[in-house]
């Protein structure tokens, strides 16, 4: 039995070092998938050779350097496409890859918090029923502005994060309202469920109504939205956005620990679980809501990857906050790269069905395990 | 360490208490039992103490000082709770649910420092549980499951233990190895209260005794004095009859026995 400081001090070092193969071969996956992302042209198209695709990101570099110096780095504008051929759809594609790769992880966090604070490894944070404003904005959008919805950035950004706030403030007041004094978490959980179902039917029954053109418009709009924000400043409203939510979640991944225990439990290790309860509650519907707004309908992501996270790196949720960041990024990447291979006849798969058909087989494995044991 | 519960009335809605007059207190390495039947308030009266609990009326103290209006990490400080383990619905390993213990000295903002490592492992190690350190929590036996609950609470390096059935659903051999290492802490000079279905375990550990009985008032005093048969039968309403023997170490054993029809 260990009891010197000496073998204790040993025990910790081997701790540190524990998972560290599993991140080398993580962030090395991250790192092919990024640049087969960037390469791959599609279907049929092969590829762009890598020393070509640096090329013309070290170029884009330069660019955008370049315009916030206010410098110049290029002569012409043509010098800038004829010696870089793949400049154009390479930069897109960094972006875009970029950008669910954050959304990726942004969803993977939302769904880390928020299963921490149900204390439920199968809870999604789409059962806020914040997220349907999502659905609710973009189908007013379609209705209303038409076409011209690709090139309405502020518009957009205010019906999707105003219709999400709204739903949000209805929900935490409707559930103060049901519950009364005693107003939990399950009586938010059943307001927001009833509005999730509400918006849905509403949707539903207007896209029933919807002529064929406006219909592929608002499919296109609701299913790929990333094609649409792949503009830097949209990355960076996404993450800004994103790191305001977590950062308290991020302060607090020590604690966060405690609230998956029973609340006695909890509050007897000292901490109130209550409002890291809902803290945790709103700050995971606001970011996969966050996430659903740049990238699309892919909410289940965040189901997936905290069960695959605790199954490869445990339970605690210091190294689950990081690492289904990562997995998150990483999978919604794969998800793309699979995504664009698969063409039924010009029609895409939208990415949100990829990630619901990976989900299907971890979850069955999730379910096998929890009958195992835990609880 | 003087834990004081004085003519506390406890319940959760004013004017329907409980339990009333409750009067006992612990002292540093000393136990005290409370033993009393299903329902009668046992655990309400366990929040109280834990400060979860406002009392109705009278006052809980800790080293004299009036603990209602202490915050909960300073109560978690003082005093820590071993509950009944209920499995996290989390894989958590037993190292990780150890060090949880140190939540209330790293504060929510806070992460533990390789002290607070130190701590954790010397915790486990007190317990005898270093070899289950990298094991899921809840894939280990009930046994070793409420030792990792003692050393997380020992982890919080409280003065008093309060311990809510700590040998609930344990097999015979578990429940003596708890009882064995419950004895060593109070050797050690931690205060502790645990709750218990068995007079038994009062005469083993030598404890006080708070016995808590429907519509009557708490008889508290030394298991030897409480636990009789006439107390026994107005708390449960059965027939028992304590034997006495002396064991291998000329020590005065007692046990409780019921009497069958």
């Amino acid at each position: 039995m260990p009891t010197g400081l000496e073998e204790i001090r040993a025990l910790r070092r081997e701790d540190k070092r524990e998972h560290r193969r599993l991140w080398l071969v993580l962030w090395a996956l991250v790192a092919a998938a990024l640049a087969f992302d960037v390469c791959f042209r599609g279907w049929g198209y092969g590829f762009v050779s890598p020393l070509e695709a640096a090329k013309s990101l070290i170029a884009l570099v330069r660019v955008e350097f370049a315009a916030i110096t206010q410098g110049y780095v290029y002569t012409s504008s043509s010098e800038l496409t004829t010696g870089l051929k793949y400049y154009a759809e390479t930069v897109m594609r960094f972006r875009t890859a970029l950008l669910l790769m954050a959304g990726g992880a942004v969803l993977a966090l939302s769904g880390t918090v928020y299963q921490a604070s149900m204390r439920n490894p199968m809870a999604v944070p789409t059962m806020l029923g914040v997220s349907s404003g999502v659905n609710l904005a973009q189908l007013l959008l379609v209705l209303i502005y038409g076409t011209s919805v690709y090139s309405l950035t502020t518009t957009r950004y205010l019906y999707n994060y105003g219709i999400a706030a709204a739903i949000l403030l209805i929900v935490l007041l409707g559930g103060k309202l049901a519950g009364g004094k005693h107003a939990s978490v399950a009586d938010m959980l059943i307001v927001g469920t009833v509005i999730n179902r509400m918006i849905n039917t509403v949707v539903n029954y207007v896209r029933t109504e919807m002529d064929t053109e406006t219909l592929v418009l608002f499919q296109e709009y609701s299913e790929n939205s990333y094609n649409i924000y792949n503009q830097f400043s949209n990355l960076a409203i996404m993450c800004a956005v994103s790191l305001a939510l977590l950062l308290p979640v991020y302060l607090m991944r020590f604690s966060y620990n405690a609230i998956s225990f029973e609340d006695g439990d909890a509050s007897a290790m000292g901490v109130r679980p209550g409002a890291m309860r809902v803290y945790g509650l709103v700050a995971g519907a606001l970011l996969t809501t966050t996430a659903m707004i740049h990238c699309g309908n892919v909410g289940m992501l965040a189901l997936m990857v905290p069960h695959l996270c605790r199954y490869l790196f445990g339970a605690d949720f210091r190294k689950l906050f990081w690492s289904s960041a990562v997995c998150g990024a990483l999978l919604m990447l794969l998800s793309e790269i699979i995504q664009r291979m698969i063409v039924f006849e010009e029609y895409e798969v939208p990415i949100g069905s990829i990630i619901s058909l990976l989900t299907v087989p971890v979850l069955i494995w999730a379910m096998l395990r929890q009958r195992r044991g835990w609880e | 360490m003087k834990l004081e519960v004085k003519n506390v009335e406890c319940g959760y809605t004013a004017g329907a208490p409980v339990l009333r007059d409750v009067n006992f207190s612990v002292e540093a390495g000393e136990i005290c039992c409370l033993l009393g039947p299903n329902g009668v308030g046992k655990t309400t009266l366990f929040k109280t103490v834990l400060g979860l609990l406002k009392p109705l009326s009278g006052t809980v103290r800790m080293n004299g000082e009036d603990i209602s209006h202490w915050s909960s990490r300073r109560l978690a400080h003082s005093m820590a709770y071993v509950s009944q383990f209920h499995n996290p619905p989390f894989p958590y390993r037993v190292k990780d649910v150890v060090l949880l213990g140190r939540i209330n000295t790293v504060g929510y903002f806070g992460q533990p420092s390789e002290m607070d490592f130190e701590i954790a492992e010397a915790a486990m190690a007190d317990m005898g549980i270093t070899h289950l350190r990298d094991t899921v929590y809840t894939d280990i036996s009930g046994g070793e499951r409420q030792l990792v609950m003692i050393a997380r609470a020992l982890a919080q390096e409280p003065e008093l233990l309060v311990m809510d059935e700590p040998t609930a659903s344990l097999d015979y051999g578990n429940m003596v190895r708890v009882m064995s290492k419950i004895r060593s802490l109070r050797d050690k000079g931690f205060g502790i209260i645990m709750t218990t279905h068995s007079p038994d375990q009062a005469f083993m550990c030598e404890s006080t005794v708070a016995l808590l009985r429907r519509g009557a008032p708490l008889v508290y005093g030394f298991a030897a004095e409480v636990i009789t048969q006439e107390n026994m039968r107005s708390a449960y309403g059965v027939d028992v009859k304590i034997i006495e023997f002396f064991d291998t170490h000329n020590r005065l054993v007692r046990m409780c026995s019921p009497l069958l029809d």
